[in-house]
């Protein structure tokens, strides 16, 4: 699925896989568009939990460079996908980041946060479900790669 | 006890105290895959995976871990860079 070259790591994914995952960017941008999102919630938990002034002071410190951060990383997905180019490491990362903020959403929304690790159980019920357990491979595999387990290139 | 001439300003140590006592909490959550909280481990704390993973590990197991002590500025960094990477960690002192 990934495959490591010495100047980066390519994607080597089947049209239909790149279809599932060129629909990843509207999904991020679809979050907190209807109240009471829980994808909006996952992506913007407390970062002080303690002390509500501190959480109120370092999510304005914060928040602009993280949606800007998520929206390069995003972008980062889409040329990637379109292009098939290869990418950096550093792009890597940003693909990397995308894939587990898609599977955070979809979990969110099918109430998997709130069930606990026994949402697992509901994968062949739920497709929203199915589609956290595929991410979570192509993740997997993508890891693999930047940890130098496997795709180097022979 | 200070050297003969030494002035020591207890303001200075008490801030030194103060920026010391933060620290950053990796909360556990049932969907982040665990080779990736690994891997956000040692790219965000810049540790090696043998650490990384016992912490977490600890995550996992317990719930959550310390895994920052020090000052203010760099745990806030620090949270902030596990917010971007999904994972969920909180700040107090």
């Amino acid at each position: 699925m990934f495959r490591r070259l010495d100047d980066g790591i390519v994607i080597e994914v089947t049209d239909q896989e790149a279809g599932f995952l060129s629909q990843i960017p509207s999904l991020l941008d679809s979050v907190g568009h209807e109240h009471g999102d829980p994808g909006y919630s996952v992506l913007h938990r407390p970062l002080c939990i303690s002390d509500a002034n501190v959480d109120e002071e370092l999510r304005a410190l914060v928040s602009q460079e993280l949606e800007s951060q998520r929206h390069t990383d995003r972008s980062v997905l889409e040329r990637c996908l379109r292009e098939r180019s290869v990418m950096t490491r550093d792009e890597a990362h940003g693909f990397l980041r995308s894939l587990n903020e898609a599977r955070l959403v979809l979990a969110a929304r099918a109430g998997a946060f709130e069930e606990g690790p026994a949402w697992e159980n509901r994968i062949d019920e739920d497709p929203s479900l199915a589609v956290v357990a595929w991410l979570g491979y192509v993740q997997s595999e993508l890891l693999s790669v930047l940890n130098g387990d496997a795709g180097t290139k022979p | 006890m200070t050297s003969p001439g030494t002035i020591s300003d207890p303001r200075v140590s008490d801030a030194a105290a103060y920026d010391r006592a933060w620290s950053v909490v990796v909360w556990d959550d049932p969907v982040n895959l665990m080779d990736y909280v690994v891997f956000v481990f040692q790219t965000v704390l810049g540790v090696d995976a043998r650490k990384a993973t016992k912490l977490m590990l600890e995550v996992h197991n317990e719930g959550k871990s310390a895994v920052f002590s020090g000052l203010r500025e760099r745990a806030e960094s620090i949270a902030a860079r596990m917010h971007s990477h999904g994972l969920w960690a909180t700040v107090s002192r």
